[in-house]
Parts: structure tokens; C-alpha cells; sequence
């Protein structure tokens, strides 16, 4: 009779066990949401889902206090709660698009820079607030740029507010400091593809053990480049440069030419990495190692040697310049299937707007997981680094909607980041075709065609692994194949009316 | 003949009855019975999704209808036919290398006399295909890195750079996928082989059968209903892929997708530009007909061949 009871008591268990995976998705080891929060929430009360993306670790209990306190603040300010969700960088796109199938998901962040935006308008995943923005603050209204609201616009339409954020991005090159110092380059001098072929080429002399240059991110060369993509929101119209409105092929502008045509002749000399188009880890990692010398980078308004120990940065070599995919390449918008769109665009307008509500929610709460010290200035509390900071927010601040309400950090190098955004994006150029909108519903198998197309040539090229001049002709011959050339055509035609309008 | 309202009452008490009476049975089916039902046959109404242009805010069946519109990116270009092939011819020869080499180990396993080196020997057969994809690709990696990898350094005289050479990789993925999957196929074949009676070595022995004929004569027809079996499981199977044998192993290689391209990762490229899961689902559903059609067909022929040995 024991044993029958056993057997049928592990049987239940198991039962059990796999009836556990079912239903509503919980905090586990990739994803952290405020789980214990919830007991604190009134139950009469509207609960917001907010979804964040962050690359900083946080704990659970952290969230949960933060959470509270956040709500504390929004029951008796706004009448409603949140619920915070933190997901990992590299998941929580895949988290979102099944989030936005119920109604779980209120607000949450989505990145835009490969042109995601058009994908989630024509899935009908985010909800149109047009006529919400319309008639709300001022003082929201007054937040954004009309560059920032054309990026998280399609035809005419708002979908979503952008991360508050400089827009656009100059390269520069990322150096380590030992041979910088050791050989005596002058960093202020590398201004060109040129100059740093020379300096690449003596440093390879010098230590030829490393590697001289090496890709970005994985096989990614660079993130900033002198040719302009996403135009029309796609994934496969480019122009040469920010002035240019004639449209084309990726591995047919002059200035991608250019640039592998360097590349390439560092590859072929051996000063970059050979296994450029197989590389997983960054190029950041390898140079403050020393295992490399240099890679290119983007760079905005936070001097990249701060990020990055052990490394000192060139001048520029590629001035700023933006695009819709560029211009707050994330954005924070609400799910059409959320059952409370009014109180999520108000969260939303208050992640803009409330200064208090921010600072809780991107630094935690005061004398816990951060402090203002006797400058006014926002730092760790005592003993904390960004290491041991329980509530990861204050690491990552630039996820969060509106970091420009918030204290002025320790470390930060600007005394106002307002103005000093302002004045950065007020020096950007930005594109002619910003704004410019293709819609390419009747497009999706050439769209997926061309991914496959681009995907299998562009890092080699870009890490000059292969010659553009050896591919070019099999690269159109299968450019006509998937019939790239008739729909540049009809591009270039929307992309003309756009503009005479 | 019709059944009386009596004779059923009788049959269901009966039914009862026996449900009771091997209840404990029952209950241990209860937890895999969950499982099919929730993972295996809930989804299925999700086919639908293969049919429809999928829009959030309309909801599955809110959704319009679409006929086969989903299913035309998988065949409207020319990558339809190489991802195709690469699919099935992939599969193909890790069906035929893969049983060939798992029943050799069996039938190895089963000579050994010491118990000692037989378990040893499972378990290092056993250990590749308890390993992540994910680490397999980084294995492989310190094995073909152009610049630090084992082959190049140790073995070759010149240097090859393996990733961007798709010629050596159909050699290379199949070696990974036989070398992952042949330990845990070899336990099932050598469960079935140490399950042969006996008496029928004993009796070959007597007859004077060699080592060599007693393997071709007992061992193997002894493995026939097996190998049917997983080969017939298999061939349903035949036009999905490993995912990160395909897509992790050769480290996403732009120059090597015309040898590494397969449906899944296809429709997983495709999806990650549009997010537009209707036409996942219709590849999913086009993989499924196209398994459950040929494991119809495979059922056929060995149902004409060896009735005794068929599925169903």
C-alpha cells in the first residue's frame, strides 16, 4: 500500500510539474518582473504592464521595492499602478511580440533600428496615438523635436515617443592606450580612412602578434557608416550619403566601395582579423585586452574612453548624420491589445514628464540604490558600483524614456545633459528621406529574399574578407533574380513624390 | 448489430472497473497524457494562423483570410530550391551515416566482454549529444578558427579559412550532426541488441557460424523492426532541420548560406525582418504535410516489403 501511495504521490508530482510551465510567463533567469509587487497591488485598482529592455543585471527584491514605490507614487498622483518587466536586451523583442498578442503587455520599449516601426504598424501590434498626442501637455508636446516626432511616425501617423536621447552618431576609431602611448601616435591626427591605414600599418609592424584592426561587434565592421540606410523604413533601400534622395543598392554606392575597398586592402596585408566574418566577440573587449589595437566605433556626446578602460579615441572620421532608424532608435509605445489605452498613455506621457516617476523608475529609490551627494550630483551610495547595485537601473539609464530629467550623474562629463543634447542634435544633419514611408505589404517575400541576399554578403565585404570587385556580378545577377532593381524603381518614384510634397 | 442500452451500461461499468483496477497505470499515463495534449495537440488549432494575415489587433480568428499567400515565400524565389535541397539532402544522409554508425557501435558495445568498458564507452558515446548546440558551434570553432584553430595551426601545412569556404562544410555538418546524435541512437539499437535471444547466438555458435555471421544472420535482423522504426520516425522528420546545427555552427557565415541554409533558418531570417507569424506557421504546417506524406509513403513500401514491421 506504501508503494502504491508513492507511486501515485509522484505521479501527481510529475502531473504537477508539467502542468508548471503552463500559463502566465514569471520572473526566470533571463527575464525579471516584480513578481512579489503584485500582493501590494490594489486589486480594484488598473494595473499597466511596462516592458524594459536592459543589458544591466537586476534582482528581483530590487524590482520589487522599486515597483512598490513606484506605485505608492502613481495610486495617489494617477489613480493606477505598474508592473515593472524587465527582459534581457537580446530577448526582448521575442518577449514583446508575444506579449502584444494579449492583453499582458501596456507599454512597453521597442527598438526601431532596423526599421522595426514598420513591421509592428503593418502586424497592427502598436496602438495609433495620434489623436492622444494631440490633445495632451504641453509640456509633453514641448519634449520632442519634430525629427523625433516624424521617426516614430508613419504616414502621418504616431505610433510611439522616442527615447529622449542624442540623435545620430559619428566614428571614430577606439585605440588601446598602451601602444597608443608606447608608440606615440598622435589620436587627434587619425581624421581619415587614411591616416589610419598608415597608423594601422605601423602598429602591425610593430606588434605583429595582434591583430591591428579589428570588426565593431561580432562581424559587424562598424555601426556608423557614411552610406544611409532604412530609407523608407526598409531593409534594403540605401542612399550614398545624408544629402543624397537617389536611392540604390547597398553594394552599389560609391562610399560602401570606398570603404571595403580600404578594408579589404588591410585584410589582404593582414592587419585585420581573419576571422572577421566568424567573430562573436566585440571589438571593445579585445582592445582594452590588448589582444587588439584598434576598431571602429560610434561615438555621441559620452567620450568613449569612459566606457572603455585602457583606451583613448581618434577624431572623427565620420561627422554625424541621422535617419528615422537613427533618431531615438528606441521608442516606447502602447500594445493595441492593452485592455486600458487611456491610463497607458497617460504612464506613457508621465515617463516623459514626471520627474519623480522617472527618477524611481531609472534610479531606483533614493539612499538604497543611489544617492545625491553634497554637488547635487547622483552616484552610488556607499560601497555600491555599478557591480553590486541591486536595482540595475542607474548603470543603464539610457533604456529608460527621459534620462534628461534626471539628476545629473557623478560621472557624467556635462553639467546639463538638456542643453547639451540640444545642442548636439542641433548639429546633426539629418536626411531628406526622414519621414519618407514605403510600405512593403505586397513586398514580404522580397523582403525576406533580400535579407538573405544582404545577410550573405555584407559583413565579408564590410570586413574585407572578400573583394567587392569579385562578387559585384554574381551580387546583381542575383539582385535581378529576386527583382531588387523594379522595386528600387518604385522606391525612388515614392521617395520623389514624398519629396515634391 | 445493435447494442443494447444494458449492454452498454455493462460495458461502461466494465470500463470502469478497469480504469480502477489499474489506476496506477493510469495515473503514471496521466503526466505524458498532459503533455501530448497541452504541447502536441492544443497548437494545432494555431494552423490556422497558416491561412490568415495575422494582425494583432484582430486576433487569430479576427484576422483576414489569406488562402496560401503564407506559403508562397518559401517557393516564390530562388533560394526555394536550395533551401529545399540543402533540407532534405542534409537530412537524408544524416538518416543513412547516422544509423549506419549507431548500429555499428551497438553491435562494437555488444562484443565487449568487460561490463566495466561497456558502461565507460556509453557514457562517452552519450556525452556530444548532451551538449548545447551553442557550445558545439564554439568546439568546432577552436577546431577551424583561421587564425588560432587546431587545424590550422596543428594539422595543415597551409592555412584554410573555413568559414568562408562553404565547399568543406556539408563534410563538416555532417560530422557534427553523426558525431552529436550517433551515441544516443547506438544505446537504442544496443537495448534491442542485448534483447536477442540468446539461444539463436548459441544455436548459430553450434552450427559454426564466425563472429562476422552471427552478426550478419542474428544481430542484424534482430535490429530490422528497430531500424524501421527510427528510420520511419526520421524520414517524418525530413524536411525540418537542426536549427543550431545550421544557424550556431557555422557561426551565421554570410558566405557559407548556400551549403547552411535551410527552411528553419529561412523562415527564422525572414521572421526576424517582418515578425509576421502566419508565415512561420505555414512553414511549420508545409514541414508537417510534407513528413506526415512521406512517412505515409516509407509506411507503404515497408508494409509491401515486411507487413510485420510496419507502423501502423
Amino acid at each position: 500500500m506504501k508503494k502504491k501511495f508513492l507511486a501515485a504521490m509522484m505521479c501527481a508530482m510529475l502531473a504537477m510539474g508539467t502542468l508548471a510551465g503552463c500559463g502566465q510567463s514569471t520572473s526566470s533567469g533571463e527575464s525579471a518582473s516584480a513578481e512579489g509587487g503584485t500582493q501590494e497591488q490594489s486589486s480594484d485598482m488598473v494595473t499597466l504592464n511596462l516592458y524594459i529592455p536592459t543589458l544591466a543585471t537586476y534582482s528581483e527584491d530590487a524590482i520589487t521595492e522599486v515597483e512598490n514605490a513606484i506605485n505608492e507614487y502613481t495610486a495617489d498622483t494617477y489613480g493606477w499602478q505598474i508592473h515593472l518587466n524587465y527582459n534581457e536586451i537580446g530577448t526582448h523583442e521575442q518577449k514583446i511580440n508575444l506579449a502584444m498578442t494579449t492583453d499582458q503587455l501596456d507599454v512597453t520599449c521597442y527598438f526601431t533600428g532596423n526599421g522595426q516601426l514598420a513591421s509592428y504598424v503593418h502586424n497592427g501590434q502598436l496602438l495609433d496615438i495620434t489623436d492622444y498626442y494631440n490633445n495632451a501637455s504641453d509640456e509633453l508636446k514641448n519634449t520632442f523635436t519634430d525629427a523625433e516626432i516624424t521617426a516614430s511616425s508613419m504616414d502621418g501617423r504616431l505610433y510611439g515617443l522616442v527615447r529622449k536621447y542624442q540623435y545620430g552618431g559619428l566614428e571614430v576609431v577606439v585605440m588601446n592606450k598602451e601602444i597608443v602611448e608606447a608608440m606615440d601616435i598622435d589620436p587627434a591626427s587619425i581624421d581619415s580612412m587614411d591616416k589610419l591605414g598608415e597608423v594601422l600599418y605601423q602598429v602591425h609592424e610593430a606588434y605583429p602578434d595582434i591583430y591591428a584592426l579589428v570588426p565593431q561587434s561580432s562581424a559587424d565592421m562598424s555601426w556608423a557608416k557614411t552610406w544611409i540606410e532604412g530609407i523608407g523604413l526598409t531593409n534594403f533601400a540605401y542612399t550614398n550619403d545624408v544629402d543624397s534622395t537617389e536611392v540604390g543598392s547597398l553594394f552599389e554606392m560609391e562610399s560602401f566601395r570606398e570603404f571595403c575597398s580600404y578594408t579589404n586592402r588591410w585584410y589582404q596585408d593582414g592587419l585585420l582579423m581573419s576571422d572577421a566574418v566568424s567573430n562573436t566577440q566585440e571589438g571593445t573587449d579585445m582592445v582594452t585586452a590588448g589582444a587588439a589595437f584598434a576598431c571602429l566605433h560610434n561615438a555621441d556626446i559620452d567620450p568613449l574612453e569612459n566606457i572603455y578602460p585602457n583606451t583613448v579615441t581618434s577624431a572623427v572620421l565620420i561627422e554625424s548624420k541621422a535617419i528615422p532608424t537613427d533618431i531615438g532608435n528606441l521608442q516606447y509605445g502602447i500594445s493595441v491589445n492593452s485592455a486600458h489605452p487611456d491610463e497607458s498613455f497617460e504612464l506613457l506621457s508621465a515617463l516623459y514628464t514626471d520627474v519623480q516617476l522617472q527618477t524611481l523608475l531609472a534610479y531606483g529609490i533614493e539612499g538604497e540604490h543611489y544617492i545625491i551627494n553634497e554637488d547635487g550630483k547622483a552616484d552610488y551610495p556607499e560601497g555600491m558600483t555599478a557591480e553590486n547595485e541591486p536595482y540595475g537601473g542607474f548603470v543603464a539609464t539610457a533604456v529608460y524614456p527621459n534620462y534628461l530629467l534626471l539628476p545629473v550623474k557623478e560621472s557624467a562629463t556635462v553639467e546639463d545633459y538638456k542643453a547639451t543634447i540640444d545642442e548636439w542634435n542641433a548639429s546633426v544633419k539629418v536626411s531628406p528621406a526622414t519621414g519618407f514611408y514605403f510600405d512593403t505589404a505586397e513586398y514580404t517575400d522580397f523582403v525576406t529574399a533580400y535579407k538573405n541576399l544582404e545577410d550573405k554578403y555584407k559583413n565579408a565585404l564590410l570586413t574585407g574578407s572578400i573583394a567587392l570587385d569579385d562578387v559585384l556580378p554574381q551580387i546583381q545577377s542575383e539582385l535581378t533574380a529576386i527583382g531588387f532593381y523594379e522595386v528600387i524603381e518604385e522606391v525612388q518614384t515614392s521617395l520623389d513624390e514624398y519629396l515634391a510634397q | 448489430m445493435k447494442t443494447t442500452k444494458r449492454e452498454k451500461q455493462g460495458q461502461n461499468q466494465y470500463l470502469k472497473k478497469e480504469i480502477w483496477k489499474h489506476r496506477e497505470l493510469y495515473l503514471m499515463l496521466l503526466p505524458g497524457a498532459i503533455y501530448l495534449l497541452i504541447n502536441n495537440y492544443l497548437p494545432i488549432g494555431g494552423l490556422v494562423l497558416a491561412f490568415k494575415q495575422y494582425n494583432y489587433a484582430k486576433g487569430i480568428l479576427g484576422s483576414e483570410w489569406c488562402g496560401l499567400d503564407n506559403f508562397k515565400f518559401l517557393f516564390s524565389t530562388k533560394d526555394a530550391a536550395l533551401i529545399i535541397r540543402n533540407t532534405l539532402g542534409y537530412n537524408m544522409v544524416f538518416i543513412i551515416a547516422g544509423t549506419i554508425l549507431a548500429i555499428v557501435v551497438a553491435i562494437i558495445l555488444n562484443e565487449l566482454r568487460s561490463a566495466l568498458s561497456k558502461k565507460i564507452y556509453q557514457v562517452l558515446i552519450l556525452i556530444p549529444y548532451l551538449v548545447s548546440m551553442v557550445v558545439v558551434s564554439y568546439i568546432v570553432f577552436a577546431f577551424l578558427s583561421a587564425d588560432n584553430g587546431f587545424l590550422n595551426n596543428s594539422v595543415l601545412s597551409e592555412k584554410i579559412n573555413w568559414y568562408m569556404s562553404p565547399q568543406y562544410w556539408p563534410y563538416i555538418l555532417v560530422f557534427v550532426s553523426v558525431w552529436k546524435s550517433f551515441g544516443y541512437n547506438s544505446i537504442i539499437y544496443y537495448a534491442t541488441v542485448i534483447g536477442i535471444d540468446t539461444s539463436l547466438y548459441e544455436a548459430a555458435v553450434v552450427d559454426g557460424a564466425n563472429r562476422w555471421q552471427r552478426i550478419w544472420h542474428v544481430t542484424l535482423p534482430g535490429l530490422r523492426a528497430t531500424i524501421i522504426t527510427l528510420t520511419l520516425l526520421a524520414i517524418g522528420r525530413v524536411m525540418y532541420s537542426d536549427f543550431g546545427l545550421f544557424y550556431q555552427v557555422p557561426m551565421n557565415s554570410g558566405l557559407l548560406y548556400d551549403v547552411t541554409t535551410t527552411i528553419d533558418v529561412y523562415v527564422y531570417k525572414g521572421l526576424m525582418v517582418l515578425n509576421d507569424v502566419g508565415r512561420s506557421a505555414a512553414a511549420g504546417f508545409f514541414q508537417s504535410v510534407c513528413g506526415f506524406i512521406l512517412v505515409l509513403t516509407a509506411n507503404l513500401v515497408v508494409t509491401k516489403i515486411d507487413k510485420d514491421n510496419a507502423l501502423f
